[in-house]
């Protein structure tokens, strides 16, 4: 449809009411524009039209019978009838249709209270069913732990399969079958996988799709709605939280066309059963030797803060980049009061390599809805569908409607959902070669810049990258994506230099994307201070696991050996907090707190707490204040300046706190006050770094480690949701992913047991064969066992069968404790 | 390169090879439909079809999933044109297939007498496969637009009107014996 016809509008007339309509638009969308209800099942303005429940029949003037609203386009002069007797007739019969093989239980179906087909019935239906034959009744589908079928009740609008059609882009849902033997079934049974799956509950206007965790868990009616911000990854999807008695049971999506529109990633959906987990931590513990005591919050709070005294300034913390920006305040200032360093990028490995900075923190000069328009994309390091889901379907939504080219840099070929124009699969120490042909390709005067020769000397402009120059130069609305394994990357700083200097040769957008939700508002509230994690006495770790949530784990692992005292805040009790922490004080999660978070646009979000934090945990900042009081009243006089802390007396005045500082950030980069949003602050193009060497690749006979961090394990929440945790996004833990070549050529077979060593670090695991995965590379999941006895995420690490290893290692043998 | 997503692929573990035969029959049909998804969606009824002739009468999972494969479409499309249409079958079929109409005209003609009839002499009910693997009964069959010759029924494609019992045994009796086609049929 071009500018021209989209612009022409007409006018209609719906029950007397004039209204203008775009012409090709249907009568359903004009009437629902201005509150006009029709009727419907299978018409879903996110999806396409497929006019088969005819439950939206309206009278048209002078039309011959009535017709489908939903399907009926708009001319100029029409005149709509949706409540004439003809059209309430056509109704009732459609209703009287669809009853036919509907059970009539809705007492005993999870749907009743919120079903439309119930709420229409009321409307349409009679009051005695005139069919007194045998209904039919479908068997159930098993579509995995998520998501529930009671298929009798599917009146077949089939939403559930264009929403995974033309949404998901899985397609895993079909109309099997013809006539009264139709079903909506996958044929070969098989879990429905796809990232957005959850939506289908949500879309399925009847009970035979039903959220399967929630299942006859409660009414629609004993529950309150609480509005939330997701913060599993940088979007910040809007959700309403269901709450019974302060315990959240499910979440649903709430509606905002800028960010999720109306739709919720599974891991948004499903995470928040985590919080009923039973290894929540409850009360403080202090470690007793080996054993751990329960303790009370002073006793806990005294111990604390004499180790913290005695470690005098020698205090680090370490937070996780989701906790939302109150949290960070708090801590920020509390750090400030006692000269203590704070660290939130925990997916940075800079700190090590020292010389090149990487933006660990999420963000864009594209709006998300803009990037549904983008007409070409470089996607570098990201498995977009499983980092952003949500960020995953914009893309695949501009290939679909404008038919933007997608062009993947990766070390791991993955499902995309969409056509893929360009692929270039290289391990991840290769990227850097690869993202210097582009630009080669794009601004050939690099050659020959100083502090770029040796790089453009290495790069690698092969038919793939000149393609991608090509295509970004001429689109008219590019995107160059930096995925979060580039943030994750030693070599980040060079990695996102490279993709800034892409966009800007070829006029495209940039969006710089990393782990954890809430980095942007991290990155603000800690503004400039300078980070560091370097062997403290105490160090305090809030709300992450120092095993899972760090790219680092062996040097995060050292480093709470080496000190006298490790505080961790936590929600749950882990068994790598059990092994390394001196003191556990439990701590609300984000969505018992509420708070404000930062998305990759900018755009600051606020929410209370949505749910009851049980036992005694408490929100963090109430524990930073308790702290910072009992310390300034032991020793230090507190510091005029940051004596705000100890005023934060309730919620509201955190909140304000926080308020105060957005609004200072964003009065700093414009006069016009609140009106601007924060995207100019945290839109910070990736710097030239001190140093453009190429990374440390691996030697012969060894492979490239490609540290994948799986969708549904990214924060300490989603490892706890049970839903998340048996679907099919879960990760194997003690496996590693490696060419068929690669293994041919190291003499491994499939499956085999190996030894992977990576530095000091060694760690049995075993290998499987996977052609996805680009040769030289080897793919192991992050926060998984293996994961935590190895090194990095990122680099190189040497293979040797198991049983070889443990020959010449028989020390190794009685270690490595591992029967399997 | 064009990558086809993962869901598309799942037919490659399922091991059906395609003969050459079969693929330049579904390239064929595969030209004569416009570039583009829906198109390849377009050549999956004769790309199916071609398999069930080619084959051994009906079409298997794996079959399928590698008309889906070939024509780079997902499975469940394929899945849902399968079950749609009753001259593709998904389930083993005998050697010989009778469909007899039971819509309106040939109801009104006696359609229940005949499939009653046809049903005794086969000793087998509608849907089933004679035990020798012979002949199979379809369960059902719509108008098939030969209501002036009603009772109608469609054996291997050829229609045959006016059925009187002993017209019936004549036709039963033309279908070719249990034993002599039987082996080299199931060796396909
Ligand atoms: S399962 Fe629900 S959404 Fe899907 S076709 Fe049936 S009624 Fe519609
Ligand atoms: S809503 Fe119009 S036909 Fe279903
Ligand atoms: S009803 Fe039997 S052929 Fe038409």
């Amino acid at each position: 449809m071009n500018a021209q016809v989209q612009q022409d509008m007409v006018t209609i007339e719906i029950d007397g009411r004039k209204v203008e309509a775009p012409k090709g638009s249907m009568i359903i969308e004009a009437a629902d524009r201005i509150g006009i209800d029709i009727p419907r099942f299978c018409y879903h303005r996110k999806l396409s039209i497929a006019a088969n429940c005819r439950m939206c029949l309206v009278d048209v003037e002078k039309a011959p019978k009535p017709m489908p609203a939903c399907a009926t386009p708009v001319a100029d002069g029409m005149r709509v009838f949706t409540e004439s007797c003809r059209a309430r007739d056509a109704q009732k019969n459609v209703m009287e249709f669809l009853l036919i093989n509907h059970p009539l239980d809705c007492p005993i179906c999870d749907q009743g209270g919120e079903c439309e087909l119930q709420d229409l019935a009321m409307g349409y239906g009679r009051s005695v069913s005139r069919f007194t034959e045998r209904k039919r009744a479908v068997k159930d589908k098993n579509l995995g732990p998520l998501i529930s079928t009671d298929m009798t009740r599917c009146i077949h609008c089939t939403r559930c399969v264009r929403f995974l059609d033309e949404i998901a882009g899985s397609n895993e849902l079909g109309t099997i079958g013809r006539g009264e033997k139709t079903e909506i079934s996958t044929y070969i049974e098989h879990s429905i996988d796809s990232e957005l799956s959850g939506n289908i509950i949500d879309l399925c206007p009847v009970g035979a799709l039903t959220n399967k965790p929630f299942r006859f868990r409660a009414r629609s009616w004993e529950m309150l709605a609480r509005p939330a911000v997701s913060s599993h990854d940088c979007l910040h999807s809007n959700i309403w939280y269901h709450t019974r008695r302060g315990e959240v049971l499910r979440a649903v999506p709430r509606d905002n066309e800028a960010i999720n529109e109306t739709w919720l990633s599974d891991r948004d959906r499903y995470s928040h059963s985590g919080l009923q987990h039973a290894n929540r931590l409850l009360q403080p513990q202090l470690r007793n030797g080996e054993r751990w005591q329960q303790t009370s919050w002073e006793q806990a709070l005294e111990q604390a803060v004499t180790a913290l005294q005695q470690a005098g300034d020698s205090v680090q913390m370490l937070l996780s980049p989701q906790l939302v920006c109150e949290e960070q305040l708090a801590f920020r200032h509390w750090a400030d009061q006692i000269g203590a360093a704070v660290d939130w990028q925990v997916y940075d490995h800079a700190v090590a390599d020292g010389d090149q900075p990487a933006q660990n923190w999420s963000h864009s000069n594209v709006p998300l809805a803009a990037l549904e328009r983008a007409d070409a994309v470089l996607l570098a390091g990201a498995r977009i569908h499983h980092d952003q889901p949500m960020l995953g379907h914009r893309l695949r939504q501009a290939q679909r409607r404008h038919g933007a080219s997608i062009n993947v840099l990766t070390a791991a070929q993955v499902d995309w959902y969409c056509r893929q124009d360009s692929t270039v699969l290289a391990a991840p120490d290769q990227w850097a070669q690869h993202l210097a042909g582009i630009l080669l390709a794009l601004q050939p005067d690099y050659a020959g810049q100083s502090g770029f020769k040796t790089l453009m000397k290495a790069a690698r402009r092969g038919p793939e990258e000149e393609q991608i120059a090509q295509r970004l130069q001429q689109a008219e609305r590019a995107v160059v994506i930096a995925g979060q394994q580039i943030a994750m990357h030693p070599q980040a700083g060079l990695l996102q230099y490279l993709l800034r200097l892409i966009a800007e040769a070829s006029g495209s957008g940039l969006t710089v994307l990393a782990a954890g939700g809430n980095a942007a508002g991290a990155m603000l509230m800690h503004d400039g201070a300078e980070r560091r994690i370097d062997a403290p006495k105490v160090l305090i770790l809030h709300s992450l696991q120092p095993l899972c949530d760090t790219a680092r784990p062996e040097h995060l692992h050292a480093l709470c050996q080496q000190a006298d005292t490790v505080i961790a805040l936590s929600a749950w009790r882990d068994d790598d907090l059990e092994q390394l922490a001196d003191i556990m004080l439990p701590v609300a999660d984000n969505i018992e707190t509420g708070g404000t978070s930062v998305n990759l646009n900018g755009l600051s979000q606020t929410f209370a707490a949505a749910a009851r934090a049980p036992g005694s945990a408490r929100p963090g900042w109430k524990i930073a204040r308790r702290l910072a009081e009992s310390m300034s009243a032991a020793s230090t006089p507190a510091d005029a300046q940051d004596a705000s802390l100890l005023q934060w007396n309730d919620d509201d005045a955190v909140r304000q706190a926080v308020a105060n500082r957005l609004q200072a950030l964003r009065e700093g980069v414009s006069d016009a006050g609140s009106s601007v949003d924060l995207q100019a602050v945290i839109h910070q193009l990736p710097e030239k770094p001190a140093s453009m060497t190429l990374p440390k690749s691996s030697a012969a006979g060894q492979l490239y480690r490609l540290g994948e961090l799986p969708m549904v394990r990214v924060d300490q929440l989603c490892r706890h949701s049970a839903a998340l945790q048996a679907s099919a996004h879960q990760v194997a833990d003690r496996q590693a992913r490696l060419h068929p070549d690669d293994l041919r050529k190291l003499k491994l077979n499939d499956q085999a047991r190996v030894l992977i060593s990576q530095g000091d670090a060694r760690a049995e695991a075993t290998v499987v064969a996977d052609a996805a995965v680009a040769s030289g590379c080897i793919g192991i999941a992050l926060t998984t066992a293996l994961a935590a006895e190895l090194g990095a995420a990122f680099g190189p690490v040497s293979l040797q069968p198991a049983a070889d290893a443990q020959q010449t290692l028989a020390l190794a043998e009685s270690d490595a404790g591992d029967g399997a | 390169m064009s990558q086809g997503s993962a869901s598309m692929a799942a037919g490659s573990a399922a091991g059906y090879q395609l003969s050459d035969a079969e693929r330049t029959a579904i390239d064929h049909w595969r030209g004569k439909f416009p570039d583009g998804p829906q198109g390849q969606r377009s050549a999956i009824i004769q790309a199916l079809f071609t398999l069930q002739e080619h084959g051994s009468g009906w079409l298997s999972t794996a079959q399928m999933d590698a008309v889906a494969e070939y024509l780079q479409v997902p499975p469940v499309w394929v899945y849902e044109v399968a079950s749609f249409y009753s001259m593709l079958e998904t389930e083993p079929v005998g050697r010989h297939k009778i469909s007899i109409c039971t819509n309106i005209s040939c109801m009104l003609r006696g359609a229940g007498e005949t499939v009653a009839y046809v049903e005794q002499q086969l000793g087998i009910k509608l849907g089933q496969t004679t035990a020798d693997g012979r002949v199979t009964l379809k369960i059902e069959e719509e108008c098939v637009a030969a209501c002036c010759g009603a009772p109608v029924m469609i054996v291997d494609g050829h229609y045959h009107e006016n059925l009187t019992p002993a017209r019936i045994d004549e036709i039963l009796a033309g279908l070719s014996p249990s034993d002599s086609a039987a082996t080299d049929d199931e060796q396909d």
